[in-house]
């Protein structure tokens, strides 16, 4: 076989490797368990937008125990999970625990609260730092509530208060989402987790009918939908309601101050569900190589102040294929203990980000690496460690200027032994002349 | 049959026949007494250091020389790395190599292991044969012999040197007395030959050992003792400049020595006794030509002038730091308390403690008590310098005098420097004996009658019977005492331990090993391994993972970080463990088994040797009251340290010993304090058989919880 056949060949099978997956980084099975059958009709359009993007959709009652359906040996049947059943304290007979054991698998899921909910759909969330509030609380709001039902208790929130990232909710958005259902209060400082959805100032999450002493959450804090990328960047969504999905909900005016013809739920549950299901936002990285500028095999060892080329490609998933990603902010780190350097990477609009530097005067074990945060993209992790080494002994320059000096210094001094060994020698001394 | 007869018939080719047999025996015996613990463990390298030098022979056998000599070991000190052939004293494994490869050149295949672990006791044979030329060259033939029988069976010597302690010191002390030897023919004869050898056997020492320090550092002494003793010779002046220049020469082609042996405190006294040699030289010189008057004129002025020079000279290169200041093992030697106030790293060191008498009578045993002995024959055979008969001994015995001193001072300050004692006390202690000998069996020589009438006191030969027995008698008991000590004290390899059982019977433990294969065996290639320092060398030759400290500890604060991590509680290590791209931890605990020299005592040294760079870990936080305890009133600090959880960790449950609470730390002799704990962010994936070593693995941060 020529190169050219051998080349043919290899993109034949990227092809082929190209069409299987070109589905969803993840998959396209979704498995959605349900307190009550009934929801497949109450909230079928929130399930025909999934549908729509070709998603394969199964459901199951949260009752009935059925996990060899979902798992066995070891192997996840679905590739995402949605959980509508605030209710129920095992999933079709899984419990928290192997709900969270899908996600470290890379299992995409949806969880979802609602005023009254269970303990587990409660330890799905505080194991990942979200905590809901007691049962029987609603999120209220006086101020940005929907007007067009006369609900005195204020409970059916309108809220426009979405994260700014276009990634996350779509760029389509511009009416506030309706929201009922219980408030969450995130750990902010971690850094897998965001609200994607929160509450105004005047909101807080308590129950209406019983009196105040203490709030769970309150104010701009009140998280309503949050989101999780886990370090394997499987993605979790919590809602603290389940009406925001609904046919109902998706189809209601809304009356704040302004009014509005339809609520942006449908649009909002459209964006984060295909976020989660990481039709967007998906990264990878791929070919990342390292090597001397000029070859093009990694060598064993590094020697310092080498010119060291690295570069990787940075692809983003854009809902069919892998298409070369573009930013700026992509740095690579040189660290030694500390990093020596701290490089943007350049990248050729094709995807490949590279960058050609010297590596420091300083020997060690160097780790090349590339951490991509940014809120809304896939976590890109690289480490790589190499060895850089001092000169090998041949390394070294032989004939320094400001060694000229010795070398005249010796060669004279061998020359002035040579003349004077000859003089002492071969001179004869004067006679004492006899008398 | 004739012929044979005839051979052996004068009385001198029966000495020399005699000679050779007993040098042959001694040969053979200080090899021998060296092999117990071949024999009763196996052919296996010992100890810590010796496990470094093994893995770079290794690397030496396998790569070649120039490899070697550029090797940068990434697996060490990570993630900073060693370049070891520059680091390194190559001469032993140089001599290894060589012996290897000459051997299997001649098809005797023996593996580099054995070469290595036979490699001391060989070289012990060759030190008994330098040590009997050094001693004819003092005294005589008989001296030799004695001294050479003394060497081969020494214990401050034989603890250096059993088969598998292959360290540098199993040749240094060879090349050693080897330089000293060729010093004192050279200074005997003036001959540039001898000196010229002994710039060689110099450059061996160079690079066998820093020890060679102490030559550079003696020689220059000894010739400062000529000087003022008014010995001065143009002998001593052609030994000295040879030895100077060409030895100094040859020992800057060592990469680890370089230019320190011109720029570093420790060799400026060399350098200036080259000057002053040079000076006394010239001014006899000028004293040839001058009147006694204008001479004298002439030496004041010029001296004075010469010393303002050299005081500002030597004062601007330190000042600049072209001579770099004194290290911290030097300033130990000159001040046994310095390393304890200064220098935690230096003074944890066993080896580096000052010495106690007791392990004076230990390694030398009869030495001590003839050492005084022989240094007052050396003294009282000194002759005048005009005195014909003097053969240039005297210069010899002057040089064993410096040498017995300085080497009892230096062994006083540190424990390990009595190998340097141990060789000279040998010499010393023969001829203490051989003098002792002469005057006593010299009226038993004469025959019968004769003696009657020459004796000058009453029963002399009765008295001299007497003295030759007893004499006879301190030999037979050192001979007994050293094999002794041989056997009982120095011949466990370490990496193995034996103890011996109720009913008499062995019991082994072999868990370094067991725990060294398994790291070797279950973790990735790549995977990083956190210890204490000591155990670095054994881990990286065994273990064959990368580690971040050793035994070689030139990184004071990278073993700081170590010793931080251990010291810290588990929430602040992990972050340190992170930082340093850890993957395991490794930790030796005695408590189940009752080995001593385990983590947990090893602690403070931990504690002090972080806080020497972190001044927030204070060694009194890790004591209760005073004191550092384990058990329920121990400070709590210590009880939810790092390194208390990973040697505790299940201890709790384990019963001990009999009629004794669960957790019965049976080193300490106490009940654990802290119980019940949890382990989070480590995890323990590997304990051996007897508990002694334990293996933790550091777990990836959680997959969806912060």
């Amino acid at each position: 076989m020529n190169s050219k056949s051998i080349f043919l060949f290899s993109l034949f099978i990227s092809f082929f490797i190209v069409g299987l997956h070109s589905q969803s980084p993840t998959g396209k099975r979704v498995l959605v368990i349900v307190d009550d059958l009934s929801l497949q009709s109450s909230h079928s359009q929130y399930f025909d937008l999934l549908k729509e993007q070709g998603y394969s959709l199964e459901f199951l009652a949260a009752d009935k125990a059925n996990a060899n359906k979902i798992h066995k040996y070891g192997e996840w049947f679905y590739d995402n999970l949605i959980l509508f059943a605030p209710h129920a304290e095992e999933f079709a007979g899984l419990d928290a625990e192997k709900v969270l054991e899908f996600v470290d698998q890379g299992g995409n899921l949806i969880v979802v609260g609602d005023s009254e909910l269970s303990d587990a759909v409660k330890t799905i969330g505080s194991d990942c730092n979200v905590e809901f509030d007691h049962a029987g609380a609603f999120v209220i709001d006086h101020q940005d509530y929907n007007r067009t039902e006369g609900e005195k208790h204020h409970t059916l929130v309108a809220s426009s208060n979405y994260v700014q990232d276009k990634i996350v909710v779509g760029s389509k958005l511009n009416s506030p989402v309706l929201f009922r259902g219980i408030g969450m209060d995130i750990q902010e400082e971690s850094p897998l987790l965001f609200s994607v959805l929160s509450g105004s100032s005047f909101s807080y999450s308590h129950s209406p009918s019983s009196a105040i002493k203490s709030l769970h959450v309150a104010g701009k804090k009140t998280s309503l939908v949050a989101a999780l990328q886990a370090r394997n960047n499987a993605r979790v969504l919590f809602s603290g309601s389940l009406d925001l999905f609904s046919n109902s909900f998706f189809s209601s005016p809304v009356q704040t101050k302004k009014r509005f013809e339809s609520s942006g739920n449908k649009e909002f549950a459209r964006a984060v569900t295909l976020w989660t299901f990481q039709e967007r936002g998906a990264l990878r990285a791929t070919n990342v190589t390292h090597h001397l500028v000029g070859e093009s095999e990694a060598p064993a060892m590094y020697t310092v102040k080498d010119n060291i080329h690295y570069s990787v490609e940075i692809e983003e998933w854009n809902g069919k294929n892998w298409i070369p990603f573009e930013s700026d902010n992509v740095q690579l780190e040189f660290i030694m203990l500390d990093p020596y350097l701290r490089l943007p990477l350049k990248h050729n609009k094709k995807g490949t980000y590279s960058l050609d530097f010297v590596a420091p005067d300083i020997y060690g074990v160097f780790t090349f690496q590339v951490q991509f945060h940014q809120k809304g993209y896939s976590f890109i992790n690289l480490a790589k460690q190499v060895p850089v080494r001092p000169y090998r002994h041949t390394q070294f320059e032989r004939f320094i200027p400001s060694a000229f000096p010795y070398y005249a210094s010796a060669f004279s001094m061998l020359f002035g032994l040579f003349v004077f060994s000859w003089a002492f020698l071969y001179s004869a001394e004067d006679k004492p002349r006899s008398s | 049959m004739d012929t044979i007869t005839s051979v052996f018939s004068s009385e001198r080719k029966q000495e020399l026949l005699l000679r050779i047999l007993i040098l042959a025996l001694i040969y053979v015996i200080a090899f021998s007494t060296r092999l117990y613990s071949v024999l009763r463990y196996e052919s296996v390298i010992h100890e810590f250091d010796p496990y470094f030098n093994f893995r770079t022979t290794q690397y030496l056998v396998n790569e070649g020389f120039y490899n070697f000599l550029n090797w940068f070991d990434e697996a060490s000190w990570y993630p900073l790395g060693r370049i070891v052939g520059g680091t390194v004293y190559p001469g032993l494994m140089m001599t290894a190599a060589a012996v290897y490869w000459v051997l299997n050149f001649f098809n005797i295949t023996i593996n580099i292991r054995n070469v290595c672990v036979l490699l001391a006791p060989w070289f012990a044979s060759n030190t008994a044969m330098i040590t009997y030329f050094l001693s004819k060259e003092v005294k005589n033939t008989g001296t030799g012999l004695l001294a050479a029988a003394l060497i081969a069976i020494v214990p401050g010597y034989v603890s250096r040197s059993v088969a598998g302690s292959y360290d540098n010191e199993g040749i240094a002390i060879f090349t050693l007395l080897l330089t000293y030897a060729m010093w004192i023919k050279s200074v005997k004869t003036g001959s540039l030959f001898w000196s010229g050898l002994a710039t060689l056997a110099y450059f061996y020492m160079v690079s066998a050992w820093g020890g060679y320090i102490f030559i550079i550092n003696l020689i220059p002494l000894y010739v400062f003792v000529l000087l003022v003793s008014g010995r001065y010779s143009s002998r001593l002046y052609i030994a000295y400049c040879t030895f100077y220049t060409i030895g100094t020469l040859l020992s800057m082609q060592i990469t680890f020595v370089g230019f320190q042996a011109v720029q570093s405190s420790e060799h400026m006294a060399a350098f200036g006794m080259f000057g002053l040699l040079q000076i006394y030289a010239f001014l006899n010189w000028v004293k040839a030509h001058l009147s006694a008057e204008s001479y004298n004129r002439f030496f004041t002025v010029g001296i004075a002038s010469l010393l303002a020079f050299l005081a500002v000279s030597f004062t601007a290169a330190t000042a600049t730091g072209y001579i770099s200041p004194w290290t911290g093992r030097f300033y130990t030697l000159l001040d046994p308390t310095y390393a304890k106030e200064n220098i935690p790293i230096i003074a944890s060191v066993s080896e580096h403690q000052p010495t106690t008498w007791a392990s004076f009578f230990f390694d030398l045993h009869i030495l001590v008590i003839l050492f005084p002995a022989g240094l007052y024959f050396c003294f009282r055979d000194i002759k005048d310098v005009s005195d014909l008969r003097d053969d240039n001994r005297t210069d010899a015995k002057i040089f064993i005098i410096c040498y017995g001193i300085t080497s009892v001072y230096f062994a006083g300050v540190m424990v390990r420097l009595m190998l340097v004692l141990a060789p000279v006390s040998c010499v010393i202690g023969a001829i203490a004996i051989s003098s002792t000998l002469e005057t006593y069996l010299k009226p038993l020589k004469q025959n019968t009658t004769d003696r009657k009438n020459k004796e000058s006191y009453p029963l002399q030969a009765e008295v001299s019977y007497a003295v030759v027995a007893a004499l006879a008698c301190l030999l037979v008991f050192y001979t007994f005492h050293c094999s002794w000590v041989t056997s009982e004290a120095y011949s466990s390899p370490s990496i193995v331990l034996a103890a011996n059982q109720h009913d008499g019977s062995r019991l082994i433990f072999d868990d370094f090993r067991e725990a060294y294969r398994w790291i070797d065996m279950n973790t990735a290639e790549n995977a990083r391994v956190m210890s204490w320092w000591d155990y670095g060398y054994q881990i990286s030759a065994m273990g064959n993972r990368t580690i971040l400290v050793d035994n070689n500890t030139w990184n004071n604060s990278h073993i700081a970080q170590v010793g931080k991590a251990m010291a810290s509680t588990e929430e602040n290590a992990i972050k340190i463990m992170r930082s340093l791209h850890v993957d395991y931890v490794l930790i030796l605990f005695g408590g189940l088994t009752g080995y001593a020299s385990d983590d947990i005592n090893k602690f403070l040294w931990m504690v002090r040797i972080a806080g020497s760079t972190d001044p927030n870990i204070k060694e009194e936080q890790y004591f209760a009251n005073g004191e550092f305890r384990i058990d329920a009133g121990g400070s709590p600090i210590m009880l939810n340290s790092l390194m208390y959880k990973m040697c505790f960790w299940r201890f709790g449950d384990l019963y001990t010993e009999h009629n004794r609470p669960p957790g019965w730390d049976r080193v300490r002799n106490v009940e654990i304090g802290n119980k019940d704990f949890t382990l989070d962010h480590i995890e323990e994936v590997y304990t051996t058989q007897h508990w002694l070593v334990r293996i933790y693995k550091v777990k990836d941060l959680p997959n969806h919880s912060a």
